[in-house]
C-alpha cells in the first residue's frame, strides 16, 4: 500500500460511501482508502465498515487525532447535511492534526467555506491543491454542445445497462459497482457514468454536471448527454456502457414529488436502454406492483424493467407524517433475502439483492443473456 | 346458494345516506347498495342469506348476486384471515434497537410542584404507578443515556431529547448540562429537544437557555381559572397554579417571542364538565389564540374511579367537532372554529387518510396494529437509568421494564411487548378492526404480567372507536359529495 500516490482519509465517512469500500479493487491505483472519520453524532464511531471482500479492515474514527501519519490526501464526500454541519465540518477539517497534501473535495460547501479551508492549508509549506473532482470531460463536452443548434441525437451502437431506482441511496451506486466489478471479472470493456460525483476515483465518469443544472435547458441537456455518451464510447470503444442513473424515477406521490423523475426522463431520452434494472424500497411486492413499475418504465423511458434489487430501504410512514418530510429508515440487509425468499407466487421480474454474491452472478447472466439473444 | 362458502372479512356500516361495507383485507371502504348490504351482512353473520331477500324481486335477487360476484372479482369480499400472529419486525428488534432510536426522554425527577387531581402520580392507596418522590436522575446517568442514544441512532439522520418529570424545569441545571453534552456528541445529526412543563417555572434564564436551544415546550394548561385551579394545585399549599403560569406566559411572550411561537398546550378535558366555556376561552384569549392546542380526555387508565363524560360534554364537544369538519370542507369559516378542536380534529382526519391507504390482502402473519417497537420510538429513562417504551406505561410494573443503561435492553421483554397480539390470537386473527387496533402492551399491563383478560375488557371500546372513525370518515367523504352536488344525483 505504501506506494500509493493517495492514502486518503474520508471525512465526513457514512454508510452512503460503503460501496467504494465494498469495491476498494476497483479504486483506480493511485488510491488507497486508509482511514474512515465520522462525527460522533452518526454513531459510527468504532464500528467496523463493510471492505467486502477485500483484506482492509477498517475502523470508524471519530477524531483526526487517530489516524496515522503516513495518511496524505482528505477526502470529502458529498455529504446530506444542513449548513449548519457544513461548517462544523468546515471547522473539524481545520482543527485536524494532520498535514494533508491534497485534498479532494466532493461536498457541496459555500465558496466562503472553500476559501476558508483553503487558508487554513496555506500556511503549510506545501499547501494541498483543493480539487473539485467533477469531470473535466463533461465540462468540454457541453461547452461545446452548447453552441451547436443541431439538437439531433447519434446513434449509439454499444449495448447499454441503465441501472435507476425509486429513492436517492436506495443501492444504485453499489449495483452498478457490483456490475462494473462482474464485467471486468469477465473479461468485457466497460464504459461507465455513475450516479456519484467521485466516480473518477473508480476509473470511469461522473454524472455530468450540466444535468444537474437549472440554467441548462431540457433539450440541450438530453443532445449534450447522447454527446457525452457518444464520445466516451468512441474514445473509450467499450463492450458495454453502464449507466447509473441519480435520483428517483418518479413522484412518491402528489405530495412528496420527488422531482418529477426529470433527471430520469432527460437520461433515458439521451440514450437507448438496453437492459434496465431498477433498485426499489424494501417492501413485501406482489407480481402485479413488479409488473406496473417495469410497464412505467416501459412507457415512461423506452424501456422496461428487467429486474428489480431490493434494497433495505424503507419509508416510515408514521415518521413521515409527524414531520411532514418523507422519513426513510433501514432494516438488517439479512432481512431483504429472507423477504425475496417469501415472495410467491415467485414474480416474473426476477427480483433480486445485488448484496447475494449469487444474485449479483444471476443479475450479470440474465444480462449477458439479453444482450446476446439474437431472435 | 350465497356463493360464499366462508364468510368474507368485512364489516358493515350503515348512515343516514348510504350503507357500505370495510372490507378487511383491502382496507378499502365500499359503498353498495341497500340490496346488496343486507345481503352481505347475512352471509357476514353467517345467517341465511334467504333473510336477505325476504321482501325483493327475483331481479333484484340477481341482481345483488351478480354485484357480489363483481366485487369478488375486482379482489373485495375475500375471505382471508391470518393464520398466526406476530409482529412484522418482531425479528428485526435488536436490529432496530441497536441503530434506529428516535427519541430518549429522560425523567429527570419524579418530584412536582403541582398536585393535579387527576395526576396518575397523584393518587394515593394506587400501586399501579410510581408516586411523586423527591428522587432525581444523577448527572452521570443523564449523560450516559446521551452515550447510548448516540450509540443506538446510526440510521437517524434527525433525533431527539425530550425532557420529563416530575416537573423537568426543578432539575434546569441537568437539562442545560445534558444539552451542552449532547449538541457535542451529536455533532453531525440533527437535534431537536422537547420539555413537557407545567409552566409555572419558567425564569429569564431558563426562557433564554431554551429560545437559544429552540426547544419544543408543551405547556399543561386546562382552560379558564376556574377549570384549571379545580384540578391544577400548588404542592405547598393547595392553591390554584392559573395565575402563576398565566404571568409566565405573558413575559414569554413579550420577552421571548421566538420561543413562545414553540409552545403547545396540553389541555387536559374532564368530560364531567361541560365545554362551550372553555372553548370560547382559547379563542378569545390573546395569550393562546395563536399557538398549537392539543387537548385530551382526563386519562383515568391507572385510577380506579372512572370518568363518565356528563350529557353537556358529550353535545358540546360534538358540536364543536363538527363545526371543525365543515371547515375542512370549507362550509363553515375557519376563524369560528375552536381552537380546541381544529388542530385534532385536522390532524385525525389526515391520520385517518394515512391509515385508510389501500392496502394488499392480509399476509398469514401478523400482528393487529397499536404496538410500536418498544423503545424504538420513544425510549423513556428514568431517574435510575431503567428503560421503559415511553412514559404512559407503569414505572412499577416490571413487564415494563426492558432494560436500562448498565444491561442494556432486554430484547425477550422488549419482543413481548411488541407481540401481544399473541395473548390473544385466536380473537385478533379474526377481529375486523385488526388494520386499526390501538391497544398496546400498556393496555394488557396488570401490573404482574401481560394479561390476556384485561387487554379483551378493552376491545369493545376499540372496535366502537373504529367503527366511529370509519363512520366520520365516510361522512367527510358523503359531506364533500354534498358539496359538489353529487350526492344529490345519486339518490
Amino acid at each position: 500500500m505504501s506506494e500509493n500516490k493517495h492514502r486518503i482519509c474520508v471525512y465526513p465517512y457514512s454508510d452512503e460511501f460503503e460501496p467504494v469500500l465494498r469495491h476498494m479493487n476497483l479504486l483506480e491505483p493511485d488510491y488507497a482508502i486508509c482511514a474512515l472519520i465520522s462525527p460522533r453524532g452518526w454513531g459510527l464511531e468504532g464500528k467496523e465498515a463493510d471492505c467486502g471482500v477485500s483484506a482492509e479492515k477498517l475502523i470508524v474514527r471519530s477524531a483526526f487525532g487517530d489516524i496515522l501519519p503516513d495518511i496524505n490526501t482528505l477526502l470529502i464526500p458529498e455529504f446530506e447535511s444542513d449548513e449548519q454541519f457544513a461548517e462544523m465540518a468546515v471547522n473539524s477539517i481545520i482543527g485536524a492534526p494532520p498535514k494533508f497534501e491534497s485534498v479532494l473535495c466532493f461536498a457541496k460547501f459555500s465558496e466562503a467555506q472553500i476559501n476558508k479551508l483553503a487558508d487554513n492549508f496555506s500556511s503549510q509549506s506545501h499547501p494541498p491543491a483543493i480539487d473539485d473532482q467533477c469531470s473535466f470531460e463533461a465540462e468540454n463536452v457541453f461547452e461545446y454542445e452548447s453552441n451547436d443548434t443541431d439538437m439531433h441525437l447519434e446513434p449509439l451502437d454499444v449495448p447499454i445497462v441503465a441501472v435507476a431506482g425509486t429513492w436517492w441511496n436506495i443501492d444504485k451506486f453499489e449495483t452498478s459497482l457490483a456490475l462494473r466489478e462482474m464485467f471486468l471479472s469477465n473479461g468485457y470493456k466497460v464504459s461507465q457514468i455513475g450516479s456519484r460525483n467521485y466516480c473518477e476515483l473508480m476509473g470511469f465518469h461522473s454524472f455530468p454536471s450540466f444535468m444537474f443544472d437549472p440554467r441548462v435547458d431540457a433539450a440541450k441537456k438530453i443532445v449534450c448527454f447522447n454527446r457525452y455518451v457518444k464520445r466516451i464510447i468512441e474514445k473509450e470503444q467499450p463492450d458495454v456502457v453502464i449507466v447509473g442513473v441519480p435520483g428517483s424515477i418518479q413522484s412518491l406521490n402528489d405530495e412528496y414529488t420527488n422531482g418529477f423523475g426529470l433527471l430520469a426522463y432527460l437520461t433515458f431520452q439521451a440514450i437507448t436502454v438496453d437492459f434496465l434494472v431498477l433498485c426499489s424500497f424494501y417492501d413485501h411486492k406482489t407480481d402485479a406492483y413488479l409488473k406496473l413499475m417495469s410497464e412505467s418504465c416501459k412507457y415512461k423511458f423506452g424501456c422496461a424493467a428487467d429486474c428489480f434489487h431490493m434494497s433495505n430501504l424503507f419509508i416510515d410512514f408514521t415518521m413521515t407524517s409527524e414531520r411532514k418530510s418523507i422519513v426513510t429508515n433501514k432494516i438488517a440487509r439479512s432481512y431483504v433475502s429472507k423477504c425475496l425468499d417469501e415472495i410467491d407466487p415467485a414474480p416474473s421480474i426476477p427480483v433480486l439483492n445485488i448484496y447475494d454474491k449469487q444474485d449479483c452472478r444471476k443479475l450479470f447472466d440474465m444480462i449477458i443473456d439479453k444482450l446476446t439473444f439474437e431472435p | 346458494m350465497n356463493g360464499m362458502n366462508v364468510a368474507p372479512f368485512i364489516h358493515m356500516i350503515k348512515t343516514p345516506l348510504s350503507t357500505y361495507f370495510y372490507d378487511v383485507n383491502t382496507n378499502k371502504i365500499i359503498e353498495v347498495s341497500a340490496e346488496v348490504y343486507n345481503f352481505l351482512k347475512s352471509v357476514a353473520r353467517g345467517t341465511e342469506t334467504q333473510d336477505a331477500f325476504e321482501n325483493s324481486e327475483a331481479d333484484n335477487r340477481a341482481q345483488t348476486v351478480r354485484r357480489v360476484e363483481e366485487l369478488k372479482k375486482e379482489g373485495y369480499l375475500s375471505a382471508k384471515r391470518p393464520v398466526k400472529c406476530l409482529h412484522g419486525h418482531s425479528d428485526l428488534l435488536e436490529y432496530h434497537l441497536d441503530s434506529n432510536i428516535e427519541q430518549v426522554t429522560l425523567q429527570l425527577t419524579q418530584q412536582c410542584n403541582f398536585r393535579c387531581a387527576y395526576c396518575v402520580y397523584t393518587v394515593e392507596n394506587f400501586d399501579y404507578q410510581r408516586h411523586h418522590s423527591p428522587k432525581k436522575m444523577p448527572l452521570e446517568v443523564a449523560l450516559k443515556t446521551v452515550d447510548f442514544f448516540v450509540n443506538h441512532s446510526a440510521n437517524q439522520k434527525e433525533v431527539c431529547i425530550g425532557f420529563y418529570g416530575g416537573e423537568p424545569l426543578l432539575e434546569f441545571e441537568t437539562i442545560k448540562a445534558v444539552v451542552t453534552y449532547a449538541r457535542e456528541e451529536f455533532a453531525g445529526k440533527k437535534l431537536k429537544y422537547t420539555i413537557t412543563t407545567n409552566g409555572s417555572l419558567f425564569t429569564f434564564e431558563n426562557m433564554g437557555f431554551l429560545e437559544e436551544n429552540k426547544f419544543d415546550i408543551t405547556v399543561s394548561l386546562d382552560g379558564t381559572p376556574e377549570i384549571h385551579n379545580k384540578s391544577r394545585k400548588f404542592a405547598a399549599n393547595g392553591e390554584g397554579t392559573f395565575s402563576a403560569i398565566e404571568t409566565n406566559l405573558r413575559i414569554m411572550k413579550e420577552s421571548f417571542p421566538a420561543l413562545y411561537k414553540k409552545v403547545n398546550f396540553n389541555v387536559v378535558l374532564d368530560p364531567r364538565n361541560a365545554c362551550f366555556d372553555l372553548y370560547a376561552f382559547f379563542n378569545e384569549n390573546e395569550l393562546f389564540s395563536a399557538n398549537q392546542i392539543r387537548s385530551t380526555l382526563v386519562d383515568d387508565f391507572f385510577s380506579i374511579e372512572k370518568v363518565v363524560e356528563t350529557e353537556a360534554y358529550s353535545i358540546e364537544s360534538r358540536i364543536l367537532q363538527f363545526k371543525a369538519l365543515l371547515s375542512l370542507l370549507k362550509r363553515y369559516p375557519d376563524n369560528k372554529v375552536s381552537n380546541l378542536v381544529r388542530s385534532t380534529v385536522a390532524s385525525a382526519v389526515e391520520k385517518t387518510e394515512t391509515e385508510m391507504r389501500e392496502q394488499k390482502e392480509l399476509p398469514d402473519v401478523t400482528s393487529h396494529s397499536g404496538p410500536c417497537i418498544p423503545g424504538q420510538r420513544r425510549l423513556f429513562v428514568d431517574i435510575h437509568g431503567d428503560f421503559y417504551p415511553c412514559e404512559r406505561v407503569s414505572e412499577t410494573s416490571d413487564v415494563m421494564k426492558i432494560g436500562g443503561l448498565e444491561s442494556g435492553f432486554d430484547y425477550d421483554k422488549a419482543r413481548a411487548l411488541l407481540n401481544v397480539s399473541q395473548l390473544t390470537e385466536k380473537e385478533c386473527r379474526t377481529c375486523w378492526a385488526i388494520r386499526h387496533c390501538i391497544l398496546c402492551a400498556r393496555f394488557c399491563d396488570n401490573n404482574s404480567e401481560l394479561s390476556a383478560e384485561l387487554k379483551l375488557s378493552n376491545c369493545g371500546g376499540v372496535r366502537s372507536s373504529v367503527d366511529n372513525k370509519l363512520r366520520d370518515y365516510i361522512a367527510l367523504k358523503e359531506l364533500k359529495d354534498f358539496a359538489k352536488g353529487e350526492r344529490y344525483e345519486r339518490k
